[in-house]
């Protein structure tokens, strides 16, 4: 494996990232395109190592947008040269059991390699299994999701757009608390890694009682079009 | 292939989209800085994103959020929801 050598040094990054959290100027966001662009090699290495052992070709981006990375070094405490995933890769499978044995092959396939499941440890109600691997000295973001995690991950991605900050939790809290609630009623649909959950963890109100039963599909749609799409914006 | 997007959050609208060869990264490069470099010297809040997927197809699955609106993704989470509960009663 060949290191590959970075047109900026860690400081010349991190005070990159630094001054975008105050301002994006035209002389930075070129920078920063040359920062992102230097993954696009460990971005291809790992589309084609993914292609190979699980037969899946996903979908992703060698890049994060100028717009995620600076609103992410404004939102968190976090470096530049800290930010893991620049370069993403996104695969979808049917279930848990599919999730499982694409992420042992995948992680089975790199020397650097770190997992992180979201399914025990949700952020913010996303679930998903991320992998991290590190190739020719740069990391790339592989996340492996369900069918049900993706949708609800898409779902309240497409929600924060119009509620801004939700999916951190930020905006009106029963629209949060809805999201959340949503994320544990699909974890007990679909059952946790290896263990075949049916109870979900969710509060004792009208709403937690309905989103409790995991054949209450329709009941809870409904209720998610009343509260969401008739719902003030803003 | 590659696709490039403009896509306007807060009206949840995509603006520009482009396809691109596996062959052409440099110029799909290209045209996502300039891209940014414009909706920056505007100031507007917009998303530049250059992704890459197999077919446009699997990229309306995978990235959905810059072809549909929130009740199409409610209703796609319904059928999905269904079809997992299905499946489950079947074993």
């Amino acid at each position: 494996m060949l290191a590959s050598s970075s047109l900026l040094s860690k400081s010349q990054i991190d005070r990159l990232g630094e001054r975008l959290k105050q301002q994006v100027t035209d002389e930075d966001l070129k920078l920063l395109n040359d920062y992102r662009n230097e993954f696009a090699d460990a971005y291809e290495e790992v589309i084609q190592t993914i292609g190979r052992v699980v037969k899946i070709e996903p979908s992703g981006r060698a890049a994060k947008t100028d717009r995620s990375i600076v609103a992410k070094l404004r939102r968190e405490s976090i470096r530049l040269s800290q930010i893991q995933d620049i370069a993403g890769v996104r695969i979808v499978v049917e279930d848990l059991a599919e999730q499982d044995r694409v992420t042992s092959r995948i992680a089975g396939e790199f020397q650097h390699v770190s997992v992180v499941d979201r399914r025990a440890n949700p952020s913010h109600g996303y679930r998903a299994v991320h992998v991290i691997v590190r190739v020719n000295e740069k990391l790339v973001e592989i996340q492996i999701r369900s069918t049900l995690q993706h949708e609800w991950a898409q779902f309240s991605e497409a929600l924060s757009d119009r509620f801004p900050g939700l999916k951190y939790g930020e905006g009106h809290p029963r629209h949060y608390q809805f999201l959340i609630a949503l994320s544990e009623w699909i974890e007990a649909v679909e059952g946790r890694s290896g263990v075949s959950g049916e109870e979900a963890d969710v509060e004792s109100d009208e709403l937690g009682k309905k989103l409790s039963d995991p054949r209450a599909v329709v009941a809870i749609m409904e209720m998610l079009r009343k509260l969401i799409l008739d719902a003030p914006e803003g | 292939m590659l696709f490039l997007i403009e896509y306007d959050p807060s009206t949840g609208t995509t603006l520009h989209y482009s396809q691109y060869d596996d062959t052409q990264r440099a110029a799909a490069e290209s045209a996502r800085l300039e891209r940014e470099l414009a909706v920056n010297r505007a100031k507007v809040d917009h998303e530049v994103v250059l992704l890459q997927a197999p077919t446009v197809e699997a990229l309306q699955r995978t990235h959905a959020r810059y072809f549909d609106d929130i009740e199409a993704m409610i209703a796609r989470l319904e059928r999905t929801a269904a079809l997992v509960i299905g499946r489950k009663e079947r074993k």
